[in-house]
Formats: C-alpha cells, sequence, structure tokens
C-alpha cells in the first residue's frame, strides 16, 4: 500500500512539474532548455553562466554583477532610455542572481512579446556598452548599496560571518562585490570579463513558455549563437581553510535593541552524497532550536539552523536574542541531544511533507520553473534533480540522517553583532 | 459520437451557467447561516491547495489601550487550541499535514494561511478550524510570546528604514496614532493579558467578521461540504461598528529628519488621499496615478533616475478605509537633496494640468497595472493573500471590477482628484540621513 502511494506521489510530481521539456544545443557552449505551458500567458527565461566566484580574482569582485545591471540598463543599439520605454512597452520584470557558483539573469515577460524581449537582452549581451559615464553612475549606485547593508544587523552579520568563513577560500570574491573593488572595476574588465565568460565558461538559458518549441529553438539559435567557445574546466573548489574548535568574535555596530548571533560550520557540497541526509537533519535540528529557543523559552523571535546550497559548503545557526549566551548554550544542547538520541524516523516523515509541499509551492510561478530548470541543469546536469531529490526523501532512514549531520555538528564559528 | 457531441456541449452550457470566474480562474462563494463567507478558487498548476482565514481585524481597530495587541493575538493563533492542545501538539500537525503557514497583520486585515497537499484538504480545513475557532490563550504561552513580540520590536526599531516609516506614520496620523502602529507600543505588549486576547476573539474573531479563503487544486462541491462540515459550529457575534473618528486632515505642512548612520539619504513626502469606500473613482484615481509615475517611460523617472539625481524612488498609494495617503518614496545621495526636492515639487505642481499626462502611456500604465494583477495572482498563496485583503479592506466586487475601474479613468478625473487631494494641500516631508551638511538640515527644518 505504502509502495502505491509512493508511485501515486511521484506521478502526481512529475505530471504537475517538468512536463515537456526539450533540449537543444544552440553552440559549442550553450545550451537551450524548454518546458511548454501552454495555459500561462507568461513567458520567463533564465541566462546561467557557470562559475561564479570561480571566475574572478577577489580584486575583480562584483564584476559579474556590474555587468549584469549595466545589461539591464542599457546597450550600444539600446540608450538607457530606450530601454526604460521598451522594458515598459513589453511589461519587462528582470531579476538576477550573482552567486558563488553561477551567474543567474532573469527576466519575463507577455509570451507575444517573448521574442522581442530575447532580441534586446541578446544584443545587450552580445554588443553592451559599459562606457565610462554609465560605469561610474552604476558604480556610485553599487558602492551606495554596499554600504547600506550595513545598515541592517542582519545582513551585517551574514557579511562578517562571510569574511571570517570564506578567507583563503575562492568564495571571499564575493560575487556583490566589495566598495574598493568595485571602486577600481574599468570599463575594459568588464568587457574582456564578458568576452572570457562567453567564450569558456558553460552557458545553460532555460526558458518557461506558451510559444511553441519550434519556433523558440530557432530564434534563440539566431540571437545566442554569438556565444560560442570551448567549455573549459572550472577548477574544482577545495574546503574551507579553518582551524579546530568552535570560535567567537564579536563586532560592535552600536544602536541596537537586540543581539544577533550567528554561526557557520562545514556541511558537504550540494552535489555530495551525503547532503540530502545532512540537509534533512539540519531542517529538523531547526525545528527543535526553533521550538526550544522560542516556543518553550521565548527568547527569540527569530532562530533558524540550515544547510546553504554552494559547491562549498555550509551550514547556519542564526539567533537574534536579548541572550544570547542562553540561546548559544540552549542550541549546544540540542546538537548534543542530536549527537546522542539520534533523528527520529517520524521527524522525517514530517519533513518530507513540507519539503514537498514547499516545491509544490515553487513551482507556481513561471520565473522560479525557469530558474530551476536552468538550475538543476548546471549543477547536477538533470533538469528533472529536484523532482529525484524529493524522490531520494521517501528513502532516508533515521541512522543515515543522524550519522550524517553527527558528523557534520562541529566547529562552529559564532560571530555576535550587538 | 453524436451522443458524446451532445454530452460534451451540455457539460460546456452548464459550466459556463454555474461558474463564474476571477482574473481568469473558477470561482465560487458561498455564506454559512453564521455569516462566514466562503471563497473558493480553482488553480490547478500544482496539488496544493491554500486555505487562508481572513478577519476585519489589525491597527484600525486598536485603542491606545491595546495597542499592540492585533498583532500579538495573531501570534497566538498558532499556538495550542482544545483539539492540539500545546503548541508541540500544535506543531506536530503542521508537520504531519505538510503545512507551510503563516500569519500577517496589517492596517486593516489579519490573515492567516497554511498551504498543503490537497489531498490533505479535509484535515486541513479541520485543523484550521479548531486554530481559529477554539484558541486556549494559555497564560504561560502568552508570557512566552510576549517576549517573542518584543524580540521582533526589537528588531525592527535596530533599523533605520523602519524607525523613519514610523516616524513618517505618526507625524501624518497624530492624533490617532495608535490606529496606525501595527507593532504597537511595547508597555502594551509587555503587559498584555489572557483577557484582552478573549476580548479581540469575542468581538473580531466571529465568522461574521471574517473570511475563508480557499485557493488551489480542488473540488467545489467536495469543499463546500468539507467547509460546512467544520465551521458551522462557529457561532456568530455581534456585527462589529467600524465607524472610528476619523483621522483629521493635517493643518499645516509638517517636516521631520532623523540622523542616523545610513549611507544613502532616504526622502519622504506625503500627502492626504481618498479613503477606500469602493464606490468614489478617486480611489482608481490614484492607484493610477502611481502606477503612471512609477513607468520608467515616465518624465519622473526620466528626471529623477535617467539624470542620475536619485537611485531609487517609489510613488504608491495607500487605499486603505482608515486614513490613506499618497506618497513619494526616494533613495539618494544626501548632496542631491534640494535638487531632488525641486524637481519633485515641480512635477506636483504640473499633476493637475491635462498636458502632463501623455495619452499613450495613461493608457500604457492602465494596461501595465493589468499585466501586474495577474502576475501577482500567479501563485495559488499569493491570490489567496490577495484575495483576503480585498475581502477585508475593498470588497470581493470592487476586486472584480478592478481593473474595469481603472480602464475608465480619464484625465479629467485625475486632474480633478489632484486638485481636491494634493494641489495646495499640506503634507509631510521627512529625510532619514546622514549627509546632510548642518546647514541643509537646519534650512530643511526652518522650511526654506
Amino acid at each position: 500500500m505504502k509502495k502505491i502511494f509512493l508511485v501515486f506521489i511521484l506521478t502526481t510530481i512529475f505530471l504537475f512539474s517538468f512536463s515537456e521539456v526539450f533540449k537543444e544545443k544552440i553552440s559549442k557552449n550553450v545550451e537551450l532548455l524548454y518546458n511548454y505551458v501552454p495555459e500561462n500567458d507568461i513567458s520567463a527565461v533564465t541566462i546561467f553562466i557557470e562559475g561564479g566566484s570561480l571566475n574572478y580574482d577577489y580584486e575583480k569582485s562584483g564584476i559579474e554583477n556590474l555587468i549584469f545591471r549595466l545589461v539591464e540598463k542599457c546597450g550600444k543599439n539600446y540608450s538607457e532610455s530606450k530601454m526604460n520605454e521598451l522594458m515598459d512597452k513589453y511589461f519587462v520584470n528582470v531579476s538576477y542572481e550573482n552567486s558563488y557558483d553561477y551567474s543567474s539573469f532573469t527576466f519575463s515577460t507577455l509570451n507575444k512579446y517573448l521574442f522581442d524581449v530575447t532580441k534586446i537582452f541578446a544584443d545587450n549581451f552580445k554588443e553592451p556598452n559599459f562606457s565610462d559615464e554609465i560605469l561610474k553612475k552604476e558604480k556610485d549606485k553599487m558602492i551606495d548599496e554596499i554600504k547600506s547593508k550595513e545598515e541592517d544587523p542582519d545582513e551585517l552579520l551574514y557579511l562578517k560571518l562571510n569574511d571570517y568563513f570564506f578567507k583563503n577560500h575562492p568564495y571571499i570574491a564575493n560575487p556583490e562585490g566589495y566598495i574598493e573593488t568595485v571602486q577600481n572595476l574599468k570599463s575594459i574588465d568588464l568587457y574582456d570579463h564578458l568576452k572570457k565568460i562567453f567564450s569558456s565558461r558553460r552557458v545553460i538559458i532555460s526558458v518557461v513558455s506558451g510559444v511553441p518549441f519550434k519556433e523558440v529553438k530557432k530564434f534563440f539559435k539566431e540571437n545566442f549563437g554569438f556565444i560560442n567557445g570551448k567549455v573549459e574546466k572550472v577548477e574544482s573548489l577545495k574546503n574551507f581553510n579553518l582551524c579546530e574548535g568552535d570560535t567567537l568574535l564579536k563586532y560592535e555596530k552600536g544602536g541596537l535593541q537586540t543581539k544577533y548571533l550567528g554561526c557557520k560550520f562545514k556541511v558537504p557540497s550540494i552535489k555530495d552524497k551525503e547532503y540530502l541526509p545532512v540537509r534533512v537533519g539540519l531542517s529538523i535540528l531547526s525545528k527543535r532550536v526553533y521550538e526550544t529557543l522560542r516556543t518553550k523559552h521565548g527568547l527569540t523571535y527569530a532562530a533558524y539552523v540550515g544547510a546553504s546550497n554552494k559547491l562549498a559548503n555550509y551550514g547556519v545557526f542564526y539567533v537574534s536574542t536579548p541572550y544570547p549566551d542562553s540561546a548559544m548554550k540552549l542550541y549546544r544542547d540540542e546538537v548534543e541531544k542530536v549527537k546522542k538520541e539520534g533523528i527520529k524516523q517520524e521527524e522525517i516523515d514530517d519533513m518530507k511533507n513540507i519539503y514537498q509541499t514547499s516545491f509544490f509551492l515553487d513551482n507556481e510561478r513561471i520565473s522560479n520553473r525557469s530558474f530551476a530548470l536552468g538550475y538543476n541543469y548546471l549543477l547536477f546536469n538533470d533538469y528533472e534533480y529536484d523532482i529525484k531529490f524529493i524522490k531520494e526523501l521517501e528513502k532516508l532512514k533515521s541512522k543515515t540522517v543522524t550519522d550524517a549531520v553527527s558528523k557534520y555538528l562541529k566547529d562552529f564559528k559564532f560571530i555576535l553583532v550587538e | 459520437m453524436k451522443r458524446f457531441f451532445y454530452f460534451f456541449l451540455i457539460v460546456l452550457i452548464s459550466f459556463s451557467i454555474f461558474s463564474e470566474t476571477l482574473y481568469k480562474r473558477e470561482f465560487k462563494s458561498f455564506k454559512l447561516a453564521n455569516g462566514l463567507e466562503v471563497l473558493m478558487v480553482k488553480t490547478k498548476t500544482q496539488p496544493i491547495v491554500t486555505i487562508e482565514i481572513s478577519a476585519k481585524n489589525g491597527s484600525y481597530t486598536q485603542t491606545p489601550e491595546n495597542c499592540g495587541l492585533s498583532h500579538l493575538y495573531e501570534h497566538m493563533f498558532f499556538k495550542g487550541n482544545v483539539k492540539w492542545k500545546s503548541q508541540e501538539e500544535y506543531n506536530k500537525r503542521i508537520r504531519e499535514l505538510g503545512i507551510v503557514y503563516n500569519g500577517m497583520t496589517s492596517n486593516e486585515s489579519v490573515r492567516y494561511y497554511f498551504t498543503l497537499p490537497s489531498k490533505n484538504i479535509d484535515q486541513g480545513l479541520e485543523f484550521m478550524s479548531f486554530a481559529i475557532i477554539d484558541p486556549l490563550f494559555d497564560s504561560i504561552e502568552l508570557e512566552k510570546e510576549r517576549n517573542v513580540v518584543l524580540n521582533e520590536f526589537d528588531r525592527d526599531f535596530s533599523v533605520p528604514i523602519y524607525k523613519f516609516y514610523q516616524m513618517a506614520d505618526s507625524t501624518m496620523y497624530e492624533k490617532y496614532f495608535y490606529r496606525k502602529n501595527t507593532i504597537g507600543f511595547k508597555n502594551v505588549i509587555a503587559n498584555a493579558t489572557r483577557e484582552q486576547m478573549q476580548e479581540i476573539k469575542n468581538k473580531y474573531y466571529i465568522p461574521n467578521n471574517c473570511a475563508l479563503v480557499i485557493v488551489g487544486d480542488i473540488d467545489f462541491d467536495k469543499t463546500e461540504k468539507i467547509v460546512k462540515k467544520y465551521f458551522t459550529r462557529w457561532e456568530k457575534g455581534n456585527d462589529v461598528d467600524f465607524s472610528f473618528p476619523p483621522h483629521p486632515f493635517l493643518e499645516k505642512n509638517k517636516k521631520f529628519l532623523i540622523v542616523d548612520r545610513v549611507a544613502t539619504t532616504k526622502y519622504l513626502l506625503s500627502f492626504r488621499a481618498p479613503d477606500f469606500n469602493g464606490k468614489s473613482k478617486d480611489s482608481y484615481v490614484f492607484d493610477l496615478l502611481s502606477d503612471y509615475l512609477s513607468l520608467s517611460s515616465s518624465k519622473l523617472y526620466k528626471d529623477l533616475i535617467e539624470s542620475g539625481l536619485a537611485y531609487n524612488y517609489y510613488v504608491g498609494y495607500s487605499g486603505l478605509k482608515d486614513g490613506s495617503e499618497f506618497s513619494f518614496y526616494l533613495d539618494l545621495r544626501g548632496d542631491n537633496i534640494d535638487t531632488v526636492r525641486k524637481i519633485i515639487f515641480e512635477h506636483i505642481k504640473n499633476l493637475n494640468n491635462p498636458d502632463y499626462y501623455d495619452n499613450d502611456l495613461l493608457q500604457h500604465s492602465k494596461e501595465y497595472g493589468e499585466v501586474n494583477t495577474f502576475r501577482r495572482l500567479e501563485s495559488s498563496l499569493s491570490f489567496a493573500l490577495t484575495l483576503g485583503y480585498w475581502w477585508c479592506v475593498g470588497g470581493v466586487d470592487n476586486f472584480k471590477e478592478y481593473n474595469q475601474k481603472i480602464s475608465e479613468i480619464s484625465k479629467d478625473d485625475i486632474v480633478s482628484a489632484v486638485n481636491r487631494y494634493i494641489s495646495n494641500s499640506n503634507y509631510v516631508e521627512g529625510f532619514l540621513t546622514d549627509s546632510l551638511t548642518y546647514k541643509n538640515k537646519l534650512s530643511f527644518l526652518k522650511g526654506e
């Protein structure tokens, strides 16, 4: 009976997710993934570029973010003013993410404007405008945004944790950039970098649309065929180079009405087999920590534990509280409890339910679907990876999760912002 | 084959007779005898359903003595009830059913939602019914939750921009600020009692002051039966009197300045605008005007953003029943402030001139609003939250007709509304900055 139920769940997931996905090679390093959704009026396109912070040194931190900002803004053939007019005309939404492992540029529009809008962005990528005047304006904005992040204690804690945890690691090249690195970026750096990544990195373009594939295929080949290079292997990421044992650093910000405590610790890469049990184990620990710190003790509004999703990966504990010492002790007690008493099968089964609902929720938006399609393919060479991830969850056993998560719950690098 | 064709035709005809659509989705509503309105929408993209209770509560129902308790009440919803007594049991049930959940308190609505697999809809509705009808308000749980909300309060006030927005509201709505203050007063939260929670429950958490919104992969008939099974027992209460003394309009221009460690200067200019009542065109005018001025091909955008004087700006109309405003928010470098203020006031001076508005752009902003509405409604969760919000603030009929009403607005309507609410009207102006010179700050406060 349980098996029949499992088959039913998985069939439902499959039917409701990426039905009708097509794959097409556009050039040596560009692949197109396409999902046909005729019932929706909106089309979404995501362009993924492999590499992230491995594509540049610390000194060039922020370069891909700056390139995307300028591609959104203008190109050689489209002035800023013209772009603004066209973005309104075609009802375009643009978002981008510059991650440690990749960069992605997403836009959405109505189906009937898919080709008009795609042509504009393909053109801006092909013939960008990184002129000094426009570059200076965007750099000023970007620098002020970097400074603004320090106003928010959550953001500040995140930045301080990264600075500490990523030192001596390629991830120290923050994709959002640092004030001094953005200040030093020049027009020629941007042209050279874009040329370099388009000629050496995997580029995945994922499209979710109601426009028939035959037309999309032809159009995207014509417009993105200019990206054509030999894929060079991105260097493998080493693990974080940190001392053993727990550490605590304090950072005084001032003017805060509560305190912010966070820590990072090593966990397996998102590509590692152990990632799944560790991620589930940390979600269960998160539930326990939340119930202890918030529900039982009323110490905090926000408490969280979880695994990130990077190629070189880390776990996080976070809490805002006027009582950081008590919160840290209770967190450690919960960690010890996981190690000694383990994770129950019942907790794993419950967590699967939440993961499934979240998966379906994410899939409701066309732009999320186009992102997931390309992301899965870029990182796992499998656009159905997240469906398989849910399938794998069904097989997880208590011992596997307890053993995996216990191995990584150590060497906590705490930072307290007060 | 012919028989099949006729059968198919009958199915089609009956479908078109009995089902209503709401933004291209099948929609059905009904009311239980106890007054609970049930709004159901079918979305078939994923096998999930969102179950939401939307209550006409929020900061506008507050007094100085219970300012902040609408929000604390929302927190207490997620504690134990007569069936799932402790929060541990409550949380356990959430996980068993695969529920993703949250609650949100705003000025004129409090909404609670559970999103879960649609196969669990029966259990989900049962769970919602106990959570909303039978909360325990255990005193020990309340004591702990007060601390949780106080930590939320402290977090909010640790962020400079939050202080800025609070200051803007308290300046605009000085007399009855407690009706705009969702997070509330610290001492009120710290001393909240079980009796106060019970009082809010008896007054506002009654079926005739709430809507049950269900959006997702559902069958209307089956869902209706389940709703009746669990929500019929909810006892009707006294109809709520929402007649509050109106927020006075500003008698003079007001200014405020916050100096804090911020990288960029935030600027706000805010006018009192019509309260939403659904009948008057004015509210739709200010929504359209906000969209028009926000377009990146508008003249305002060119003057502020393309010129490089400001980083971002936002124009918005709050559209509430109990005090609304039409505001400009800008993010800029402090040294551009004098020029930017001049530009903003120049645009405001021209808003009552029909020639200010480009016909094509005006038409486009109507379409833009329509497309954005559809985008917002793309997920079943956001559809449920939007519908629940409209039920509380604007009414479902106005939500249905929203785009139609926007499309009927003319230039003359805009000019007329601007003349009545903006031109020569008083305003609130505020800065959050650390970069203005002493001379700038002084001249701003003196009103120069």
